[in-house]
């Protein structure tokens, strides 16, 4: 498996601690590698910060059905 | 129950909006609570509770868009929302053409890592596919939106 083929669960802290040092230390020596991770940084902060919140609605009314139920 | 439901009921209906919308997402979230109330039983304590319930949500939000012939598509997860502040450094309309390009088992990835926070592990139990798969499917789902965002001279081979 390549470094770049785990980036992004670097990025997401997902791998084990030893991957994790092997992929942290490639980076530190690959402008390229941390460019990539730059970019998806940027991505994930944009990809939450574009998305629509949905408004919650019926709470009260769904904690009266189990309220009721056995 | 009562007590759970005041205190999961929103990632629980947020979750299931994001799935079938939010005309739908009520009933989807009030079965999953009455589904949970029976086999609470079940929960064995190896996930979080939110992940046992979503797990269930998950399998709600399936049927109710197979009765009501629609696609679990997550495309409009980014419809109507905001135009690029100032700190968005990608113009938030080829993101969102980007994000509607992939596959939605890709959106769906997306989705529950970067909007509902869950751990690949989570998602996995969720979904009832190996961890391996959420990993594959972020990475793969993150390469194409840099293929489609970002000009060729700039994307490593």
């Amino acid at each position: 498996m390549s470094i770049r083929d785990d980036l992004k669960a670097f990025v997401d802290n997902e791998l084990p601690a030893e991957r994790a040092e092997e992929v942290r230390l490639a980076i530190e020596q690959d402008p390229a590698l941390q460019q990539e991770v730059t970019f998806m940084k940027l991505l994930s902060r944009e990809i939450q910060e574009s998305a629509a919140e949905p408004e919650i609605k019926g709470a009260a009314e769904v904690i009266d059905v189990v309220r009721k139920k056995p | 129950m009562a007590r759970i439901v005041a205190e999961q009921y929103a990632p629980v209906y947020r979750f299931c909006a994001r799935r079938i919308g939010g005309e739908l997402a009520k009933d989807a979230a009030q079965e999953t609570f009455l589904t949970a109330q029976k086999t609470l039983k079940r929960f064995n304590g190896q996930s979080t509770l939110l992940t046992f319930l979503l797990g269930i949500a998950n399998n709600q939000c399936r049927n109710m868009a197979r009765k009501n012939r629609m696609e679990m598509s997550f495309s409009e997860v980014w419809e109507g929302s905001s135009e690029s502040s100032e700190r968005s450094v990608i113009d938030r309309e080829s993101l969102r053409q980007a994000l509607k390009a992939l596959t939605s088992d890709h959106r769906e990835v997306i989705v529950m890592h970067e909007l509902e926070g869950l751990t690949y592990e989570e998602i996995a139990t969720i979904l009832a596919i190996p961890a391996g798969t959420v990993k594959s499917r972020l990475h793969n789902a993150f390469i194409q939106l840099r293929l489609k965002l970002l000009p060729a001279e700039e994307v490593p081979a």
